[in-house]
């Protein structure tokens, strides 16, 4: 085949001496091909991976841009609607969270994932004694908290304090977890719990949590044998924070208290954990998690007709 | 230089449409492919791969990752989700090299598809 083409310069430019970034097109050289595009939102409870069928039989080029939720818009102290590209990061700090937003493409689909702690809001404890607290057969004490019945400290109840709260009064949760750092587990038995909220504008540091008034709202749950030591159990106890948010006292920054009433463990078995073994090492790992918005993100997409790897 | 150039429309008139609803308009650039290429690097934690492309000035690039051949494509820069293990790549680019900064969290095979456009980075 013969050297011809066509070859189109930028205006100003003489197209027969113009370097190749002087020319606006070149057949020499390939362009991106837009086999397909589209949108979607990412919402908490429809799943937070989409998947997206481009049926080419092999892994095209894309790109992702997507749009924050409200909360990490005003975060950035940007537009909630810009447009980041995809991967989203969300800025480092020191606890481990991971709330990017990553996609990938393989032969047959486009994926689009918002990590597991995206849009979640995280609180701690401030990994000192007066935050954890037990109250067992052998009295009522800070540094740790267990529950459970287990050896001679018998039936167990534990409390948790969450400094530095930033929720609204009043404010409307979509969820709420404690998450529970399993730094010890005793016994193979289901540890059965009554979770309360202290009802307390601002909790107090303890060392008795445990005998702080409760919430009228609790959860009953159960944290399952088959969470091992080592382990975060994630329970929902956004019916005890709303309760605590809609105090009169409450205010933004607030500290809140959570309690965890045995609920008859069987003896032998216990969960446990305390300011000294709760540690991320800049954040405890035992938190209080926030969602208030079921919409995470919007996206657009971009799915070309060039292969990857080809 | 007089006021000519090449339009091509979408649909309808090419006349009367819009910029966005052209598929080509020589008075707007277009990136062109200069090159592409693939390469692996195994090992554990971080190294640099560096990429020759002898284009003469600093281009505009896009690059996609696989690990340990899984058949997921990540964008460079991205993490890696397929394991518990961490990895990912940073593309940069001067006007005679295409760096990747590849990070692994153990060691793993980090394959690098890339291209390059003729077109400098703005």
């Amino acid at each position: 085949m013969g050297d011809y083409g066509i070859k189109i310069s930028k205006p100003g430019y003489d197209v027969k001496t113009a370097s190749p970034h002087q020319l606006v097109f070149s057949s020499k050289y390939q362009t991106l091909k837009i086999k397909q595009q589209g949108s979607g939102t990412i919402t908490d409870s429809g799943g937070r991976t989409h998947t997206i069928a481009h049926n080419l039989g092999y892994v095209p080029m894309f790109l992702v841009h997507t749009m924050i939720d409200e909360f990490f818009g005003s975060f950035y102290g940007n537009d909630p609607s810009d447009l980041y590209i995809d991967p989203f990061g969300y800025p480092a700090e020191a606890c481990n969270v991971d709330r990017n937003i990553i996609a990938w493409a393989d032969t047959t689909n486009l994926y689009i994932k918002a990590q597991d702690d995206f849009a979640w809001e995280y609180f701690y404890t401030n990994l000192t004694a007066d935050d954890y607290s037990t109250d067992d057969n052998t009295g009522c004490w800070g540094s740790y908290s267990y529950v459970g019945n287990y050896s001679v400290y018998g039936v167990e109840d534990a409390a948790f304090r969450f400094q530095n709260v930033t929720l609204n009064k009043g404010a409307s949760l979509v969820k709420a977890e404690l998450g529970f750092y399993l730094a010890v587990r005793h016994g193979s038995a289901t540890v059965p719990v009554k979770i309360y909220g202290i009802a307390e504008d601002n909790c107090g540091s303890f060392p008795c949590g445990p005998s702080k008034s409760r919430t009228s709202a609790y959860k009953t749950e159960a944290c399952d044998s088959g969470l091992a030591q080592g382990t975060m159990w994630f329970v929902g106890v956004k019916e005890c924070v709303e309760e605590v948010l809609n105090r009169s006292g409450w205010s933004s920054g607030n500290h809140l208290g959570l309690i965890l009433m045995d609920n008859g463990t069987p003896s032998g078995s216990e969960i446990g954990t305390g300011y000294g073994y709760d540690y991320n090492p800049y954040c405890s790992l035992s938190c209080l998690r926030v969602l208030r918005w079921d919409s995470l993100l919007s996206y657009k997409y971009t799915i070309f007709l060039n292969q990857i790897n080809p | 230089m007089s006021d000519w150039g090449i339009k091509i429309s979408r649909t309808g008139d090419v006349k009367t449409a819009g910029i966005l609803d052209q598929t080509f308009n020589s008075e707007k650039n277009c990136f062109k492919l200069a090159s592409s290429g693939v390469t692996t690097s195994s090992g554990s934690g971080n190294r640099t791969v560096e990429i020759t492309h002898g284009l003469g000035l600093t281009p505009t690039f896009l690059a996609w990752f696989e690990v340990d051949s899984n058949g997921r494509w990540y964008p460079a820069y991205a993490t890696e989700d397929y394991t518990s293990k961490l990895a990912y790549v940073e593309p940069s680019t001067d006007s005679t090299k295409l760096y990747l900064d590849i990070t692994t969290d153990g060691s793993a095979s980090v394959k690098i598809y890339y291209i390059l456009f003729v077109d400098p980075g703005a």
